[in-house]
């Protein structure tokens, strides 16, 4: 019998479920039936609810058990799965599983289907391609292309990266620098430690095509410490980056030389802010700086320094190898392309969903997350991290796309969709978006360092019934200020939460709609 | 790979002038790293040393490590425990599994306990679908229970 490959994911998620034990027990059950099978650790597919998801590679196609626990090996091979897919935990073929076929997967087209530390596979699957046209392209049509298919920021701000890009590129420096945010500290979103995990040369090869478009030659990219397999698979895939020429003084054979490193930060959450991040960079207390200066013009080290969240970079590469106008025909007016959006919290069917713009956040629960694991019916959603608004079951027919969901007073973020059931208390969570903001605050504006710890207060009162209507107006004055005050997001933004949790939640904080109405 | 309070050497200010030596930065957060890295805390006497190698004040090097979460001047716990508390977890009841977690393990959450078990809350662990989520000792474990938790501590323990 020729030799079986069998894919077990090697995703911090998948292994938090015990997909090592599980890789551990099939490798010693074939070795004791002398079968001859190759383990491989590919990325996760991103259906959180199927990991450990166990995968036969056939003539047909890979055939997918999940979820797979180390019990249920010896059965599997009792019943064959090898060879049948007999077998109660069998999900069929699993590119032709719906959840995953009704995808568009642009960006995460590999992710979970090869080897993620596997150059020769990487390139098998269509990358380097992107670079490679890159190379033969002058600097400006590079900007150009990534200006005209309409990639917007995917960390949150949205801010078109060509735009950011050509900035650069237009400023004259001894040096540039290219720096991933990777700094994903957002609940309810783990698209870009996926990313960096299951399809890592991707990130590598959208940073040295930033590097080229904009003439740096030197890269960083700043994880959190809280992804530490994120960590160890970057700086292997650096390594190995480095000894196939990818990266160094002669990007593959050219004449352009850029190289990365991996910088590891160490626990804040406001460093994910772009020039907190480049103090931290810089080793320093992680303080958001005032802009102007733009980064673009005098960023890390005051030089000129594209900063883009990774599935940004990682978006470069299909842009160059497929062209601006295939991927501007995803999505609409201005929100074009894929979205990765991530279904979390309180769900049935929770993982990585990549679709164009503008899909419903019905469908996306009714076809998608097929309700809460509780089996209770959701009361609201939150959009867009720990800063977004909470949405309640009225709005579920929007559409998620930049624009539809600020005109309901939300934010797309970085795409992290939080599922919550009937019984949250929605009082509770607005105290907590102001608990959050005190705890990880970098302190430098007033409004946001002190606004903060007094919003948890002021919320404590609403809800313990101290002068309701009173300090539900100083709630409302403390957003105001917080909004119009603080440089960042931090500060700016964490009234988002508050204020959505009063407006569609009114009975949370015991006030009749109308007040709550009134105060927004 | 484990962190266990074994794994870190014992504090040798000969020896992390050695280590930042070689590594030769004059950043200051990357020193302090280095520092805990190897010795699974940062010393007072570290902050001197640090302030020499980046020609900074110990002002400042005390400003950086006072500003970040992960790095601490009290010995690593025995096994660390950093139990997800944000919304996404929130949603999966993590508020209540908090406190089951702080019966079940006698410990407070957020109170440095270096001889034994450290409960800490931190603000999500990128595995928001498989809540409740924990790194233990920088391995991380998704469908968290109280039995398992107790399981897999008692595991690094060693009991």
């Amino acid at each position: 019998m020729s030799q079986v490959k069998i894919y077990i994911p090697k995703d911090a998620a998948s292994k938090s479920v015990g997909a090592d034990q599980v890789a551990d027990e099939i490798v010693r059950i074939a070795n004791q039936k002398q079968l001859d099978v190759k383990i491989i650790r590919n990325g996760s597919r991103g259906m959180l609810w199927l990991e450990p998801l166990v995968e036969v590679e056939t003539t047909e196609g890979r055939f997918g058990f999940g979820p797979v626990s180390v019990e249920d090996v010896k059965d599997l091979f009792e019943k064959d799965f090898i060879n049948s897919q007999n077998h109660q935990l069998s999900m069929g073929i699993v590119s032709e599983y719906p959840w995953l076929k009704n995808q568009q997967r642009l960006t995460f087209k590999r992710v979970g289907v090869i080897d993620p530390l596997d150059l020769a596979d990487y390139e098998r699957h269509g990358g380097l391609v992107g670079l490679r046209k890159a190379l033969t392209l002058p600097q400006e049509q590079i900007t150009t292309l990534i200006t005209e298919s309409g990639l917007r920021g995917r960390g949150g701000a949205g801010f078109p990266a060509g735009i950011k890009w050509n900035t650069v590129r237009q400023t004259e420096s001894d040096q540039k620098y290219i720096c991933a945010n990777a700094d994903e500290g957002d609940s309810g979103t783990f698209a870009d430690r996926m990313l960096m995990e299951g399809d890592p040369y991707l990130l590598i090869e959208g940073m040295t095509i930033a590097a080229i478009a904009v003439g740096a030659t030197k890269g960083f990219i700043y994880v959190r410490s809280e992804y530490p397999d994120a960590i160890s698979t970057l700086k292997s895939a650096v390594i190995n980056a480095r000894d196939f020429g990818l990266l160094g003084e002669k990007v593959l054979d050219s004449n352009f030389e850029f190289d990365l490193t991996v910088v590891v930060g160490a626990g804040s959450y406001v460093c994910g802010e772009e020039t907190a991040m480049l103090e931290s960079l810089e080793g320093k207390r992680g303080m958001v700086r005032p802009k102007p200066p733009l980064p673009a013009i005098n960023g890390l080290f005051g030089k000129p320094t594209v900063i883009n969240n990774v599935l940004t970079l990682a978006t470069a590469p299909i842009i160059l190898s497929e062209g601006a106008d295939f991927y501007r025909s995803f999505g609409s007016g201005k929100s074009l392309g894929t979205q990765v959006f991530q279904l979390a919290g309180n769900v049935k069917q929770g993982g990585i969903v990549e679709l164009a713009f503008g899909i419903s956040l019905n469908d996306l629960l009714n076809k998608f997350a097929l309700g809460t694991n509780t089996q209770r019916p959701i009361k609201a959603v939150q959009i867009g991290g720990p800063l977004g608004a909470y949405f309640p079951n009225e709005l579920f027919a929007t559409a998620l796309d930049y624009e539809s969901l600020l005109a309901r007073g939300g934010m797309l973020g970085h795409g992290g969709i939080v599922i919550f059931d009937d019984t949250v208390d929605m009082g509770a969570q607005a105290r907590f978006a102001m608990e959050f903001c005190a705890a990880e605050s970098c302190g430098k504006c007033t409004p946001c360092r002190i606004g903060s710890t007094r919003g948890v207060e002021v919320i404590d009162k609403i809800l313990n019934n101290e002068n309701k209507q009173e300090n539900l107006n100083l709630l409302i004055d403390l957003c105001d200020t917080m909004t119009d005050g603080s440089l960042c997001a931090m500060g700016g933004l964490t009234p988002l939460p508050v204020r959505s949790a009063l407006k569609h939640f009114a009975q949370d904080f015991g006030l009749a709609k109308e007040v709550a109405n009134v105060a927004n | 790979m484990s962190q266990t309070i074994n794994s870190y050497r014992i504090w040798s200010l000969e020896v992390a002038r050695a280590i930042l030596e070689s590594q030769a930065s004059n950043l200051i957060l990357p020193n302090l790293q280095m520092v805990q890295n190897e010795f699974g805390y940062i010393p007072h006497e570290a902050i001197e040393l640090i302030a020499q190698v980046c020609n900074v004040s110990r002002a400042d090097v005390h400003g950086v490590m006072t500003y970040y979460t992960d790095l601490r001047d009290t010995p690593a716990a025995k096994v660390s425990v950093k139990l997800c508390v944000a919304e996404a977890c929130q949603a999966n009841g993590v508020r209540e599994f908090a406190k089951e977690c702080e019966s079940a393990m006698g410990v407070k959450i957020n109170v440095h306990n270096p001889d034994a078990v450290e409960l800490e809350g931190v603000y999500c662990l990128g595995n928001c679908a498989l809540g409740p989520t924990a790194l233990i000792n920088n391995v991380l474990h998704g469908r968290l229970t109280t039995s398992k938790l107790k399981q897999l501590i008692n595991k690094e323990l060693d009991i």
